[in-house]
């Protein structure tokens, strides 16, 4: 592979729009195609030639043991112009170059807090919030309750950490039909007892609500 | 509204050549019951099965682990379900931003996050005709990149992206 001088603004533009698309230089992993072409540069690429940056900042990230591993030579000493500071190079604007370091220390700190967050976060709760999932049978008055409606008044109540899950009709005799209705049900927060009661609120369609199945998940 | 995470969670499982154990759903939930021990949670799944596995593709240290983490998440959140098409634009416009600069999601090499959202974005992918691909390069690269190693990609399609040669003139740069 050959992109013309990659000494070059041309060169390394042309590389560029080579590795839009692709990964690595040569097929899908890393071979001595990429170091070749990597030594050839004589810096980093530039902010705005983003696919040569990537894969620049890609291939800088194999140690030479790594490189050995599959039988490619090492990088040439790390180019010395560019090697730490791919970024601004030839790009513009005025930057301030000793509001750089400020910054890194800020994100340094932010990352810092995020991660103690993180485990904080991760050893409080390994596991999810207990909850609990319940089967509830609403019997209505008589064959003339609209179980549909009856259905949709139950389904308004919202809770915090209460989810609705599927329903069904069950029938009982005479024409009668229950609705059994499940719902998932944070332990901490919902209590069976004042969702039965709710539910009991509707006193048009609702006789009485009995809690048929309770498993905790 | 189907979420295909038993799915996704199969072909991780194959993929780490792992065995997944007994998956169940419970309304919302996953869960996992493997060596009498249950893992509750996609996400815990997921991080259950590559220890497991004893890859390092659940990172190595507590900054890797923590994006890998986030990057679950966003795939669970934005990638999985039966999105509109409206929000499938939206995420791959996000993703493709993010990916400039990336060649792999965490790190620089493969981790479990790039695993999971190639398996969740398959579909997005497969349906995307080519101009579409080519307005999301990155993640067409990414995409391309990571479907390459048969034993994640399985029995699932190889997505042709190489018609983005045509349309952009690269042709006449390669040598």
């Amino acid at each position: 592979m050959a992109f013309g001088d990659l000494k070059t603004e041309k060169g390394v533009n042309e590389l560029n729009k080579y590795l839009e698309d692709k990964s690595y230089i040569n097929g899908y992993q890393i071979s001595q195609a990429d170091v070749t072409t990597f030594n050839q540069l004589a810096k980093a690429p530039a902010v705005n030639q983003h696919h040569a940056l990537r894969w620049y900042n890609h291939i800088k990230s194999y140690s030479a043991e790594e490189l050995k591993s599959i039988g490619a030579s090492p990088l040439a000493a790390a180019t010395p112009t560019a090697a730490s500071a791919p970024a601004p190079a030839d790009d513009d604007d005025d930057v301030d170059l000793f509001a750089s370091d400020e910054e890194d220390a800020e994100t340094a700190r932010i990352r810092e807090e995020r991660l103690k967050a993180y485990s904080e976060k991760k050893s409080k709760k390994p596991e999810l919030i207990a909850k609990s999932s319940v089967v509830l049978d609403v019997k209505p008055w008589d064959d003339e309750t609209d179980m549909k409606a009856m259905e949709k008044n139950v389904r308004t109540i919202e809770m915090d950490g209460l989810l609705w899950g599927a329903s069904k009709l069950v029938p009982v005799g005479y024409g009668i039909n229950k609705l059994q209705i499940m719902c998932v049900v944070e332990d901490a927060k919902v209590s069976i007892d004042e969702l039965t009661e709710k539910i009991q609120e509707f006193e048009d369609y609702v006789q009485s609500v009995d809690v048929a199945a309770f498993n905790k998940i | 509204m189907t979420t295909k995470h038993s799915q996704h969670l199969t072909d991780i499982a194959k993929y780490l050549n792992v065995p997944l154990g007994k998956i169940s759903k419970n309304d919302q939930l996953y869960a996992r019951i493997s060596n009498n021990k249950k893992t509750i949670g996609i996400l815990n799944i997921i991080f259950s099965l590559v220890k497991d596995s004893k890859s390092n593709l659940g990172g190595l240290e507590i900054t890797e682990e923590a994006l890998i983490h986030q990057w679950l998440e966003f795939g669970i959140i934005y990638a999985s379900d039966g999105n509109s098409k409206q929000n499938n634009q939206t995420l791959l416009k996000n993703l493709n931003n993010i990916l400039t600069t990336k060649t792999y999601l965490v790190g620089q090499r493969l981790t479990i996050a790039d695993v999971f959202l190639y398996y969740s974005l398959l579909n997005i992918m497969e349906t995307l005709p080519n101009f579409e691909k080519e307005n999301y390069i990155n993640v067409s690269r990414w995409f391309d990149n990571i479907q390459q190693d048969p034993s994640l990609r399985q029995n699932y399609n190889l997505i042709d992206f190489s018609t983005i040669y045509l349309s952009n003139g690269l042709g006449k740069h390669r040598v």
